[in-house]
């Protein structure tokens, strides 16, 4: 009986130190540690189950050690030789190699005389663990510093996206077409002529001082809307359909991020040749995040052919991932409309 | 009131200055400054001055260098400086901001202008209120547009309650009687939002809106109507809101309580 136990407890003893370098290794094969690999999930697999039953037998613990050793030993080489080279991984890998050998020694010893203690054991379970939060530190200390690099790079990726929106909506065809309706405003009415020279001046501000604004709360972002569709209006006798379905409005949202789906309705949608034509503004607040919807009930398009000319949706999209972390979602059929759907997160 | 404007290009201010004291009620005197120190600062010390427009780019000195001479003689100068783009008020003293009242841009926007006049005048902008026999608003006679009927509408309501708060469910049975729940709803959002902007763009925000209540500040409204409630006045039966079917209970309690 007393026998049965003492084996028991070193076979359960066995599969915890096992486990315990299990996921070590896979911490240390693995740059995020809840990222775990596909293939490194497959070998923690089999050295779980395969490897304490090998314990059992004679011989098998040769084996299951070797396993163990020649994984610590790939380990080393992926990792310690890959990008980041640090002192405190040296020393886990060290450890486990130890701890791997005195484990070998120790079983080793159960097996040829049971009259042994298995102190040594007990001991590298606790090594094993140790090690395993300090790997954890170590590796969230690497983590900010790659968070820092990632930063910079983002940021310089921002200020090229920027630039672009700037380039795109400074676009000469439409101050020249907007001074031309700001002057046939003139031949009827004074004071509306007044009135539309205060609002292209308005937009040309927005636009001139946007280069280090990236985000803005959402009253600003409509004002450069209204004043985009009151420069388009000048156009036309009667103003385009709008609805704004305001729910919530004090959220902040990419500056120019709700433009270029508004300025898309216009060009695209072909609303006015419909009845009941509209475009509607939607926000609304859920639990977790602010969710702004832009849709229309015109034309629609096949969103298969999202071609080079939406560049600027693009642009878009990227500038809202970046920011925000906010995802957008396009959905359009011919002949039924689009609905551009942006769901910006609560931050936590 | 005696203002100076200073700009090194004057016909910019001076037609929207022409344009503005032929409407305006506030008893104004005015003098242009081309970018000569020495006049403006001789002026500053033989006459009153209560407000100075300084333009902020002119050659030889800049607006903030001239508000701080001006403050040097006047003190009690309450200062405006009018910017073509791109300043920033934060990078000017302390000691200078505590003086100016604020920036505008050029091209200059009258009701901008006219805020601030009145500002320095100490005088509030009121809003006249006409009901009879329809619904409109007046802020210095000047008509204002609401960008829809039925945010006009929605205000004509918030006014005829008199400051008592409001509810989203309230207006929808006023506004949209016929109207299915959910589209009334977008509708009421629509209303409120261009409401909204249209008493930011007149500068006269006068409504507290928050997501459950809308409520009508009253104070600076002036109307027929209000002194008619207050007792000042009697009813003489003239027709009342006659393009809002809802009045009608509004005109009976007017025939029954104030005649």
């Amino acid at each position: 009986m007393n026998d049965t136990l003492i084996k028991l407890f070193r076979f359960l003893s066995n599969v915890f130190a096992t486990y315990a370098i299990t996921l070590a290794l896979i911490h240390f094969n693995t740059a995020n540690p809840r990222k775990i690999g596909k293939k490194t999930f497959i070998i923690s697999v089999i050295l779980l189950v395969i490897s304490p039953v090998l314990a059992l037998f004679k011989y098998g613990v040769y084996i299951q050690i070797s396993f163990i050793l020649v994984l610590c030993l790939f380990s080393s080489i992926h990792y310690g030789f890959s990008e980041r080279l640090n002192l405190f991984w040296l020393f886990e890998s060290m450890v486990i190699v130890l701890l791997t050998g005195m484990m070998l020694l120790d079983n080793l010893q159960l097996y040829f005389s049971d009259n042994f203690y298995t102190y040594g054991l007990e001991g590298m379970c606790a090594v094993s663990i140790i090690g395993f939060f300090i790997s954890i530190y170590v590796n969230y200390v690497i983590q900010q510093s790659l968070l820092v690099k990632s930063n910079i790079i983002n940021e310089e990726k921002l200020k090229k996206l920027q630039t672009s929106v700037l380039k795109n909506q400074i676009n000469p065809h439409f101050i020249f077409n907007a001074l031309a309706n700001v002057k046939g405003t003139y031949a009827e009415d004074i004071s509306k002529g007044n009135k539309s020279i205060d609002i292209l001046s308005s937009y040309l501000r927005t636009y001139l001082s946007s280069d280090e604004i990236y985000i803005v709360p959402f009253d600003k972002e409509m004002e450069v809307i209204e004043n985009y569709l009151a420069i388009i209006n000048l156009k036309f006798n009667e103003p385009f359909n709008i609805i704004y379905n305001i729910d919530v409005s004090d959220f902040d949202i990419v500056f120019f991020g709700l433009q270029p789906f508004i300025e898309n309705a216009i060009k695209y949608s072909n609303i006015r040749n419909k009845e009941d034509g509209q475009i509607v503004i939607s926000t609304k607040e859920e639990d977790d995040a602010y969710v702004v919807e832009v849709s229309d009930n015109g034309e629609g398009f096949d969103t298969e052919e999202i071609g080079d000319n939406s560049y600027g949706i693009i642009n878009t999209v990227e500038r809202f991932k970046l920011l925000q972390n906010a995802s957008v979602k396009i959905r359009s059929k011919k002949g039924e409309g689009c609905t551009i759907t942006i769901r910006i997160p609560k931050k936590q | 009131m005696n203002i100076i404007i200073v700009d090194d290009e004057i016909e910019a201010l001076h037609t929207f200055l022409d344009e503005l004291l032929l409407e305006s009620k506030l008893s104004l005197t005015y003098q242009f400054f081309k970018n000569d120190m020495n006049a403006i600062l001789s002026y500053i010390k033989k006459e009153k001055v209560d407000g100075a427009f300084l333009d902020i780019n002119m050659h030889n000195f800049t607006g903030v260098e001239l508000a701080e001479k001006i403050l040097e003689i006047s003190p009690k100068t309450k200062i405006v400086f009018v910017t073509g783009f791109n300043f920033n008020l934060e990078q000017v003293e302390e000691r200078i901001k505590k003086s100016v009242l604020g920036v505008i841009e050029k091209p200059v926007d009258i009701i901008k202008l006219e805020r601030y006049l009145y500002q320095l005048a100490n005088q509030a902008i009121t809003m006249k209120v006409v009901v009879f026999p329809t619904f409109d608003c007046y802020i210095n006679d000047r008509l204002i547009v609401f960008s829809s009927q039925k945010s006009k509408e929605l205000f004509a309501y918030l006014f005829v309650r008199h400051g008592k708060s409001v509810t989203m469910e309230e207006v929808i049975t006023i506004l949209w009687p016929d109207k299915p729940l959910e589209k009334s709803k977008i509708l009421y959002r629509d209303a409120v939002w261009r409401l909204r902007q249209t008493l930011k763009e007149n500068e006269f925000e006068c409504v507290i809106f928050s997501r459950a209540l809308l409520v009508l500040d009253s104070t600076n409204i002036i109307s027929e109507y209000y002194d008619i409630i207050a007792g000042k006045k009697k009813y003489k039966g003239q027709a009342f809101l006659i393009s809002y079917e809802w009045s009608i209970y509004y005109e009976s309690a007017l025939k029954d309580k104030y005649s």
